[in-house]
């Protein structure tokens, strides 16, 4: 059963949605979210839209009506500040309803600025200290290969997320326990919180360090659907998987693109209807 | 809190060469003045807390006051053995900053929301642990640090707390922000608040004036704690009142329960803080403190309702 069976039999989602569209549809949820939150972070969330889409569009496993569905895929989004993705595709998918997705941030919302399980259907785990999600989703990779069970583990982080001590643990337990059933996405935007990575903590070639730690990689533009449907598809047989993704932070918002200010500013006044704009007309 | 933080530590860079701050990843906007006007003593580690703290208790060896920043538990719980071994067992000079202590980053959620760092800091020897409440108690704060020649944490808020009326300023001490009146058959109460809560104190010590005679303190030095200065408290008045944006396990609370069974003396305690819980809902800083009982509104009806139900 795939999400996209779940949604048309159940929830009566346009059959003919695309995952394009599925991903332009959460761009716009995400900076509408910014906008009413006042939050940061929407260039992280825009950065991460195509493999969001893809994922629940093409790859995941899941039934909305059954959150908790044991057969069911996970995915964890290990940069738990791009949540406005994951909530607004959680939405669009039938987890809960599209109109709560501007309520995030607010005064008792359920919906937080940091990916929350806790009264959210369809999120596995509660993230936004980075360098965890990747490591619990390691746990549920091993729990699958030792109980024989079919489920995938996805696992989506940030490049500047591998600055992290924690990722590289992670990597060499899950080449060690042979997690094929394990495959992460990184996010590979090239930008952090205070600039370019390069900058920062250079990671000189993200590709050949994973692979290096004995993952099969995968590169792909993370904006071209069929190559990330490709890669998120292949399951791994002995090797965990790595999908690392070149991405535009910001993208599809001309201005916010590779602009560190969109890590922390929320689209207020004309750069909000720019934004929209610019993204209704895509 | 944060601006002050960042004056007073390019302060200390003016008149000392080997003062340095270090963050992880984190700081835009904030670093500006150091970037710009210090940038070879500022480094930045990129997202990698258990190296900051290690490295800098290796700069600290050789000589160095290194400042590590950063928001949240992530200079604190997500380098803490780094922490004890290396910068505490080995008294190394550096102060720990952790900007959004409590609730600051409410909306962001519970990843975000900093409530058992004071309890984690104050139980590693050796830790002077601070929790100022205003901009002028951070400056004050800032300075004390740097003569401390050994591990110390700074907890701050995010930025845009109001200034405290102190009647007496003495970081090293509890601090009276509001007098009780000197012939009074009320039952008399001292309020004492730490950090970012201590403005809600000032107000709650207003509005409970008419019930009971009230002082109000502030509390930014919590290890080693002012225990005279306490034990006077806890010896001229009925109770004792704590107000923490914190667990009530091991901060403020505790550190005043401390005090007074140590020194047998019997006054009432009460904790305000959040009850040994995570938070389960998000919002802004104010909507969090109110939920959870600790703000005027919170401190005002907890102890109305005791006032009651003794009085009956
Ligand atoms: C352990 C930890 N340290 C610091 C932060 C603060 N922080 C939030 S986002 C971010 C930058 C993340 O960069 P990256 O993983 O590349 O994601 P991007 O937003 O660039 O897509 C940082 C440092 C955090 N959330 N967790």
């Amino acid at each position: 059963m795939g999400i996209r069976e779940c949604t048309v039999e159940k929830l009566g989602v346009k059959k003919t949605m695309t995952s394009k569209e599925l991903a332009n549809r959460l761009r716009v949820h995400t900076v509408e979210m910014a906008h009413y939150s006042k939050e940061s972070h929407v260039a992280s969330a825009l950065s991460i839209c195509d493999i969001v889409a893809v994922l629940y569009h093409d790859v995941l496993r899941k039934d909305p009506m059954d959150a908790k569905w044991e057969e069911r895929d996970r995915f964890i989004l290990s940069k738990g500040h791009a949540c406005s993705t994951v909530y607004a595709a959680l939405a669009e998918t039938g987890f809960f309803s599209v109109d709560e997705l501007n309520t995030q941030c607010q005064d008792g919302s359920r919906l937080s600025g940091h990916i929350t399980y806790k009264n959210v259907p369809g999120v596995e785990l509660s993230t936004g200290s980075l360098g965890h999600g990747c490591c619990v989703a390691a746990g549920m990779a091993l729990n699958a290969k030792l109980k024989g069970k079919k489920y995938r583990t996805f696992v989506l982080v940030g490049d500047g997320e591998c600055d992290e001590g924690s990722v590289w643990e992670m990597a060499l337990f899950a080449h060690q326990y042979k997690l094929g059933n394990l495959t992460v996405v990184v996010d590979h935007n090239k930008m952090q919180a205070m600039g370019f990575c390069k900058d920062i903590a250079d990671h000189v070639n993200l590709a050949d360090k994973w692979q290096a730690f004995g993952w099969e990689v995968i590169e792909v533009d993370g904006h071209d659907h069929g190559q990330l449907s490709m890669a998120l598809n292949k399951r791994g047989t002995e090797k965990p998987v790595c999908v690392v993704a070149h991405t535009i932070k910001g993208k599809g918002v001309t201005f916010m693109e590779n602009n560190l200010l969109w890590h922390y500013r929320d689209p207020q006044g004309e750069d909000y209807e720019n934004a929209l704009r610019e993204l209704r007309a895509q | 809190m944060k601006k002050a933080l960042i004056n007073a530590v390019c302060n200390l860079m003016d008149e000392n060469e080997n003062v340095y701050m270090f963050t992880a990843d984190l700081g835009y906007g904030v670093m500006n003045n150091i970037i710009e006007n210090y940038s070879e003593k500022f480094v930045n580690m990129g997202i990698c807390e258990q190296n900051m703290a290690s490295t800098a208790a290796g700069m600290a060896m050789e000589g160095n006051i290194v400042f590590m920043y950063s928001i949240g538990n992530f200079p604190t719980l997500r380098c803490l053995e780094q922490i004890r071994n290396d910068i505490a067992y080995h008294c190394a000079n550096v102060k720990i900053v952790a900007v959004g202590g409590g609730f600051a980053y409410g909306n962001l959620g519970m990843s975000h929301h900093a409530t058992e760092d004071i309890a984690v800091m104050r139980a590693i020897p050796g830790m002077t642990v601070f929790s100022p409440a205003d901009s002028s108690e951070v400056t004050a704060v800032v300075k004390e640090a740097a003569k401390i020649d050994g591990p110390v944490y700074i907890r701050l808020g995010r930025g845009g707390e109001p200034d405290v009326a102190h009647i007496s300023l003495d970081i090293n001490k509890v601090m009276r922000i509001a007098e009780r009146e000197s012939d009074s058959m009320k039952p008399s109460i001292a309020l004492l608040g730490t950090g970012t809560v201590v403005a809600d104190v000032a107000d709650a010590s207003k509005q409970l004036k008419e019930t009971y005679n009230v002082s109000a303190y502030s509390i930014p030095k919590l290890k080693p704690i002012d225990m005279d200065g306490v034990l006077e408290i806890c010896k001229s008045n009925d109770c004792v009142v704590t107000v923490e944006e914190h667990n009530i396990v091991g901060g403020l609370g505790s550190a005043i329960a401390e005090v007074i069974a140590d020194n047998k003396v019997g006054t009432r305690l009460i904790r305000i803080g959040m009850n040994d819980q995570f938070t389960q809902v998000v919002g802004s800083p104010d909507y969090l403190r109110h939920y959870y009982g600790l703000d005027c509104a919170g401190i005002v009806e907890k102890l109305h309702k005791i006032y009651e139900v003794e009085n009956d």
